[in-house]
């Protein structure tokens, strides 16, 4: 961590907020001020240097003021694309790597052209004390992106994620994030359905162990007639792990067919761990339909019952539930590379961390950058 | 559907207020000076011969209020109530009758009207009324005071033998501290009951207050005290209601319950206040080991409510049923909901909740569920389902979840939307007319909280939820 720090406060906060004595409305986060090592490697069209391009000026973003000040001031080169019909698009962002650096920073903007197909990727691992990141997409009619955030990073490290993407009709944005390690990991995700039919499905799964922290909040506005919107939350916590997670639904007078729900599941598997829900749902339209649903909870003395006569013990099953999250992560990003550097969270998340992330970093920035120009 | 093919609309009415929307004259009632200064509140001490300690904590109150600032962040907009144009004290100047006989003629006709006098003889235990901001009437049935129940005025009580009891009680459940309404109760709180139950005693039949808020631009601050000892058993009911005016009136009380060891306490509410009030009601109860406290909530009426009803779990296999109702028509902004805080082994909370808003009416279910390191095995289920009438109006649902207990288990669920189309079409192919089956999706709605009501309050509620089917279905 740099000498120079300093305290965000306002960060994630929930739009619709409750008493404040319950600690869950938002939260604050010490993040070095040194602006040095800000825009690491990432592959992909380069944008104009500061502001992100006109199109995507106007993607409404929520990890606060002071955050999204914060990220914007020490991102010095905002990578950007634009998918089209001739060649798709996809960005990769790898944070972290940047040896020997206190802090690494960056932002990322896709647009997607109407009927197109692109990707962000953001790999938080390496060896930086803090990373953070800014994606913001905008899907133009009938375009569909998927996004991918994995946070895997050393036990004393921090991950700020600012994340906002706008669709027009009949677009379809999946956004998938896993987040496997980081002392603190904040994730602010804004979605606006504007057009008509477009949709928005996410799932978070994340795993946090000893003292980790991870802080999200989802905020989706359902604006346009017939939209849909998933948010899908897993994880597990362990031993003295905090988790809180704000999600709002907002199904927005107009947006007549929409369809919006958030599910959660949190296996708590330590007698320190705190988990915090603030699962929301505004309406001000009759013709919709929004749901929730949350279990939050050990395993039952049934469930351990059935297990144990299978030879399981709690910590067999607590293990396995991590594990899963973390085969997940590297099933799905569908690369060896991935999977190794997840295999090394799970493994050695100890002293010898940083330098495992730096080793695994290289690995996975020159395969993924490697794959990136072949495509292009 | 298309754009081309309108819904038709089917009409709930808004509820039938004209029960309660009744004036009776103020001529000749004592009423205290608009505002809110030290002096109003030692002028409210002095007319009751309060002891010393209760003048220091409506004094220490007063100076929480006004240090205490309203949350910015969260709940409904209480701009429209200026307390500058509140008076915090009203009063026919009656004394208290304990037959409907000694009530002045024009308060006992309202009771009347309200169908007090009546239920108070086919199914209560006893029954207070009160009349702005003191009791006017306070009676128990013989056979109960002989099982050694106390229900009497919380002011009486302080006179009359109960002092230490009550000081050991008296908002430390709710302290001033807890929020700025709380603060303002402390300061000018009048009326209200006290009832003890003793140890192992269980009431045949429940006890009622009514709190009448009859003059305009007045605050009602009554101050409900209860206190169920080990094993014993009782229900209490409360009804609130008040006639509409132009001008903003408050409703400010207080509710703490203390539930003993196995002991048991259901309270239910029907609330109905007029459109021009602000409901800031502040509502506790502690559940000690093996106790159980059950709520029964229905609010109506109000333009704005801030209401939530909190359990304090804090003896082992304690537990807490919350049950509600929220019917949001045009001008409401109704915030409710409860809280629930689980402190000990093998607690048990059930909270099922249902809103209904319409005519641009906006409903609120506000929750929290906070289960601690010391709940082991706690086991928790929220649930909770709103139902939009039209395009006009609001539902939100906040449910606030804080686990901390590694063994707990905690469900949550909650659904918003309009009558199911798909439901209609299943009940029509079963041979059902349409606005029959619409008819019975609503009922069914609310039939869950109906049924936990008094039979007397259920037949209110059914006739404040009046449902006038028209037209098809969409």
């Amino acid at each position: 961590m740099s000498e120079r720090t300093t305290v965000l406060t306002g960060v994630d906060a929930a739009r619709a907020q409750t008493w404040n004595r319950l600690g869950i409305n938002e939260t604050t986060l010490e993040v070095p001020t040194d602006a040095g090592a800000a825009g690491s490697g990432a592959a992909g069209a380069a944008g104009a240097a500061g502001e992100p391009p006109a199109w995507a000026a106007d993607v409404r973003l929520i990890a606060g003021a002071e955050a999204q000040g914060w990220l914007d001031e020490l991102t010095s080169e905002p990578v950007s694309g634009v998918s089209c019909a001739e060649e798709p698009h996809e960005i990769l962002a790898f944070l972290g790597d940047v040896a020997g650096e206190p802090l690494d920073v960056s932002a990322a903007s896709l647009l997607c052209e109407a009927g197109t197909e692109g990707a962000v990727t953001v790999i938080a691992a390496g060896e930086a004390a803090t990373t953070a990141n800014t994606c913001r997409l905008v899907l133009e009619a009938g375009a569909t992106a998927t996004a991918d955030i994995l946070v895997a990073r050393p036990k004393d490290a921090i991950h700020v994620q600012s994340f906002g993407a706008t669709l027009a009709e009949d677009a379809s944005l999946t956004l998938r994030v896993w987040i496997l390690g980081a002392a603190k990991t904040t994730l602010a995700v804004a979605c606006d359905l504007e057009g008509a039919r477009s949709s928005f499905a996410s799932e978070l799964r994340y795993l946090a162990e000893g003292e980790e922290c991870v802080d999200i909040t989802y905020d989706v506005r359902q604006l346009g007639r017939d939209t849909k919107a998933a948010i899908g939350a897993s994880g597990v916590l362990t031993d003295r792990a905090a988790k809180t997670l704000r999600a709002s639904i907002d199904l927005v007078r107009g947006c007549k067919g929409s369809v919006g729900s958030e599910s959660e599941t949190v296996l708590v598997a330590g007698e320190g761990v705190r988990n915090k829900t603030l699962p929301v749902i505004l309406c001000s339209e009759d013709d919709v339909q929004g749901d929730h649903g949350a279990t939050i909870g050990s395993l039952s003395p049934e469930q351990m019952g059935f297990l144990s006569s299978r030879g399981l013990s709690e910590e067999d099953v607590v293990a396995l539930a991590g594990q899963a999250i973390v085969d997940d992560a590297a099933s799905a990003l569908g690369n060896d590379a991935l999977a190794e550097i997840v295999g090394w969270t799970r493994a050695a998340r100890g002293p010898e961390a940083a330098a495992q992330a730096a080793d695994a970093g290289a690995l996975i920035h020159g395969t993924l950058c490697d794959e990136a120009s072949k495509e292009d | 559907m298309s754009e081309a093919t309108p819904r038709k609309r089917s009409e709930v009415a808004d509820v039938d207020r004209s029960l309660y929307d009744f004036v009776k004259s103020e001529e000749g009632y004592e009423r205290f000076d608009d505002g809110l200064s030290e002096e109003v509140v030692r002028e409210i001490s002095a007319k009751k011969d309060e002891p010393a300690w209760m003048l220091d904590l409506r004094l220490r109150s007063l100076d929480i209020y006004e240090h205490t600032p309203m949350p910015a962040n969260w709940g409904p907009s209480i701009e429209g109530l200026d307390m500058a144009h509140i008076s915090t004290y009203v009063t026919a100047g009656s004394e208290q009758a304990t037959s409907w006989d000694d009530v002045p003629e024009d308060i006992k006709d309202t009771f009347e009207r309200l169908g007090i006098p009546e239920a108070e003889r086919t199914s209560l235990a006893g029954v207070g009324a009160q009349y702005d901001s003191e009791l006017v009437y306070h009676n128990m049935r013989e056979e109960v005071a002989e099982l050694g129940v106390v229900y009497s005025g919380i002011e009486e009580a302080l006179h009359e033998g109960w002092e230490d009891v009550i000081r050991e009680h008296f908002m430390k459940l709710v302290p001033p501290t807890d929020h700025k309404f709380a603060a303002l109760h402390g300061a000018v709180w009048s009326g209200g009951s006290f009832v003890y139950v003793p140890a192992g005693v269980s009431l045949p039949y429940p006890l009622q207050s009514y709190f009448r808020l009859n003059a305009a631009g007045a605050g009602q601050f009554e101050h409900t005290l209860i206190i169920v000892e080990p094993g014993a058993d009782l229900h209490f009911i409360e009804g609130c209601s008040a006639p509409k005016y132009n001008v903003a009136n408050l409703h400010a009380g207080c509710v703490e319950l203390f539930v003993g060891k196995g002991a048991r306490l259901r309270y239910s509410t029907i609330e109905n206040w007029s459109k021009n009030m602000y409901n800031l009601n502040t509502k506790r109860a502690r559940v000690e080991e093996d106790g159980a406290i059950e709520w029964v909530s229905g609010s109506f009426g109000s333009h704005v409510s801030y209401l939530y009803p909190s359990s304090l779990l804090m003896g082992a296999r304690s537990s807490c049923e919350f049950t509600g109702i929220t019917f949001a028509g045009g001008g409401q902004d109704l915030d409710t909901g409860c809280k629930v805080h689980l402190a000990a082994p093998d607690t048990r909370a059930s909270v099922a909740t249902k809103s209904i808003s319409k005519g641009g009416g906006v409903s609120t279910f506000r929750s929290s569920v906070v289960v601690t390191p010391a709940a082991e095995r706690a086991k928790v289920s929220v649930s909770c389902q709103s139902l939009m009438l039209d395009d006009e109006s609001r539902s939100d649902t906040i449910p606030a979840m804080d686990v901390r207990s590694a063994t707990a288990q905690v469900g949550h669920e909650a659904t918003i939307g309009r009558i199911s189309d798909d439901t209609i079409a299943y009940l029509m192919s079963r041979g059902i007319g349409e606005d029959e089956a619409r008819t019975m999706v609503v009922n069914g709605f609310a039939e869950p909280i109906s049924k936990e009501l008094p039979l007397e309050y259920a037949v209110e509620m059914n006739n404040l939820i009046k449902l006038e089917m028209e037209g098809a279905i969409g």
